[in-house]
């Protein structure tokens, strides 16, 4: 680098470092004790993670002791038992989805009460019991079992779950009856289910009831959140996904929604709601792959307010905003959220990643290509190597213009450009040589080409090449861009 | 020597003793929490600098490097230090800059103003010789790429391996463009002389 460069660089300086600020002092002090105080609870945690749990069981043994004095043990134990996924005459279960607290109706002396919905991968079961205190004929479980007829779990898109076995037995001397019914079990999204049952009536009547049962995930973290609005319903395809509304409001007059995607595949790194695919013109709002209906069928349009999808790919969760385009006043509820897609970058850990091996037919010619038909096939992709064409020309170079210069670089000698086809939602491939896992020369820089800027259905990467590769070259997929179809859906209500 | 392996597995940029310092620090942080404030006193300026440099606003400017340390804070016990710390950390801005500008996008902020913003703060803060004047407007109209190449090399003041790593390109890759980049710029400075 001569004297003339390093002048520059200087001036390249000015220019750039020299116009822009230094931070404030104050911001940096402040965001170093916010650093802090991040760092404090977290070892917080940690030093008293123990002393926390000591403290913590000890506090429970005194609630309990507490409402086993002011409630009676059988409540208390009833309790304790549901949240811990115990049912009686079943015993402790690992629950993916518990009922969120009971349920009662009353008709005249008698009531129903469902005490638990436990969903496992294997069962569902629900526990309910009958109280007539004033029964004379309590002691006969018959006239019990009678009570209630032909009951089933109904889903909200109308799907009927019936009974597969029951128990019951007699307790309070006869007053009161507690039923066990099985059932195959519910989709693990479910957030509410209606129970359906006919009672008979000591009137002699018939009446059928249909109590709906709110469901909580069996580690008691909410199915969604946020005081002002119900999330009814819950449609999770695939499921590997989850669609959550984290919370509404209304500001200046418009619907907000706070809509959360988690994911489980640890080699999804973001996850995206825009629709990259659909080009969107400078100026207008982000083409995404949300939409809300009204009550009355009607749509609601709706933009991407802001995104914050997770920069720590092991947080697995994206955080988007949506805002109506109407006023809310004219939106009839309770309104649904639909997500139709989502758009996926995927990562592959190495030992995961397909590989497959090009070794020239003939003599390499620049310019000149070679059309193959190579599957690689892995748990996460399958994509067919289609053409390999060798390059006169380096792609990169034309990037920082035109000019000599770089003396002490060698320009990449030799290129290859992959043609790849792939199902049509996977949208961007990135490939590599795995020589570069171990030796840095030679291999190839590499560069993807996105489906959608390409012109042709054929992804595409280019592999640059200080010199000719040692063949067979074996490259692997290192990740890929993906459109993963839903829909899922919200159904959601304004209380107020 | 050690290597950095991009997303395809291409080894993009490599790094020697030079950077034994930072990696005390990390080792120090990774034992104990408080000590990421060394790493955050190291890097808070060039990063702060670079999104600046983006964003032109100072608030937003806060607001987003806030963003990206305390990002980068919560996800440091699981960053494992086999590559560069500061392309993990720019990876985290340029990321949360991506989600600022889609979000602009949607608000359908003037899209001058940002610009408007960088050249006030810029004449305001520093008087800039013509010449330095000239060599700033030609900057910004460059692709954004190379405006990206710049600045992290001029404002973050990162190596080209550090670039390399950041850019999934191999660290001569970037030697060159950057080298063919000062070349034209001369050479366009030197047409606005004339």
């Amino acid at each position: 680098m001569n004297e003339t460069v390093l002048d520059f660089e200087g001036k390249l300086r000015a220019a750039t470092k020299g116009t822009t600020p230094l931070p404030a002092q104050k911001f940096v002090a402040s965001l170093r004790t916010r650093l802090g105080q991040e760092n404090e609870a977290g070892t917080l945690s940690r030093r008293f993670q123990r002393r926390f749990i000591v403290r913590a069981s000890n506090a429970l043994v005194l609630l309990i002791v507490v409402l086993v004095a002011l409630l009676g043990p059988s409540d208390v134990l009833a309790a304790i038992q549901r949240l811990m996924g115990y049912v009686p005459g079943v015993g402790f279960i690992q629950p993916q989805l518990i009922l969120s607290e009971p349920l009662t109706v009353s008709r005249g002396n008698v009531s129903v009460t469902v005490e638990n919905l436990v969903v496992s991968s294997s069962e569902s079961v629900l526990v309910f019991r009958i109280e007539d205190p004033y029964s004379v004929s309590g002691s006969q479980s018959s006239s019990y079992r009678e009570t209630t007829r032909n009951p089933y779990l109904q889903m909200p898109d109308g799907t009927i779950y019936q009974p597969l076995t029951g128990q019951g037995r007699l307790e309070k001397n006869g007053r009161q009856w507690r039923e066990l019914i099985r059932f195959s079990p519910l989709p693990p999204d479910t957030t509410s289910v209606f129970f359906v049952t006919e009672l008979a009536l000591p009137s002699g009547t018939l009446e059928t009831l249909q109590l709906e049962l709110l469901l909580e995930r069996g580690d008691h973290s909410p199915m969604s959140a946020g005081e002002n609005f119900v999330s009814s319903a819950t449609s999770i395809v695939p499921d590997e996904v989850k669609v959550r509304l984290d919370g509404i409001a209304i500001e200046q007059d418009r619907l907000v929604l706070n809509v959360i995607v988690d994911w489980e595949n640890p080699n999804w790194q973001v996850v995206e709601v825009m629709n990259f695919a659909e080009p969107t013109p400078k100026g207008n709002p982000i083409a995404h792959f949300a939409s809300v209906t009204d009550a009355n069928g009607a749509i609601v349009p709706i933009s991407l307010n802001t995104m914050e999808s997770s920069a720590n790919s092991n947080e697995k969760q994206a955080y988007f905003v949506f805002l109506s385009d109407m006023p809310v006043n004219e939106i009839a509820f309770p309104a649904t959220l639909s997500l139709d897609a989502i758009y996926v970058s995927s990562f592959l850990p190495l030992s995961e990643q397909p590989v497959f091996t090009f070794f020239p037919k003939t003599n390499v010619i620049p310019g000149e290509c070679e059309t193959l038909l190579q599957s690689m096939v892995s748990n996460e992709i399958e994509a067919t190597l289609a053409k390999v064409c060798y390059l006169d020309s380096d792609p990169h170079m034309s990037l920082g213009g035109g000019g000599g210069g770089g003396n002490e670089i060698s320009p990449p000698q030799f290129g290859l450009e992959l043609s790849l086809s792939a199902p049509s939602d996977i949208v961007e491939i990135f490939v590599g040589d795995t020589a570069c896992r171990v030796q840095p020369n030679p291999c190839a820089g590499s560069a993807s080409y996105s489906r959608q800027w390409g012109d042709s259905d054929l992804l595409k990467s280019v592999h640059l090449y200080a010199v000719e590769p040692n063949w067979p070259v074996i490259f692997s997929i290192g990740g890929f861009d993906f459109i993963r179809e839903g829909p899922w859906s919200i159904e959601f209500e304004l209380t107020d | 020597m050690q290597r950095i392996v991009n997303k395809g597995g291409a080894i993009v940029a490599s790094k020697d003793s030079g950077d034994a310092e930072e990696d005390r620090l990390i080792l120090l942080a990774q034992e104990d929490p408080l000590q990421f404030h060394a790493l955050y006193d190291l890097w808070i300026t060039r990063v702060y600098q670079y999104v600046y440099s983006r964003v032109g606003v100072q608030q937003d400017a806060e607001d987003i490097t806030s963003q990206i340390f305390l990002s980068a804070y919560q996800a440091f016990p699981r960053y494992q230090h086999k590559g560069v710390f500061s392309a993990w950390l720019f990876t985290i801005a340029r990321n949360q800059l991506k989600r600022f500008y889609r979000a602009q996008t949607w608000r359908n902020l003037p899209l001058e103003a940002a610009e408007q913003g960088r050249r006030d703060a810029g004449l305001e803060q520093v008087d800039q010789a013509e010449e330095i004047e000239r060599l700033s407007k030609l900057i910004r109209t460059l692709p954004t790429e190379e405006q990206e190449l710049i600045r992290l090399r001029y404002i973050a003041e990162l190596k080209f391996s550090q670039i390399a790593s950041i850019l999934n390109r191999r660290e001569d890759a970037v030697k060159k463009m950057l080298y063919r980049l000062q070349e034209r710029l001369q050479k366009l400075l030197e047409v606005h002389y004339e």
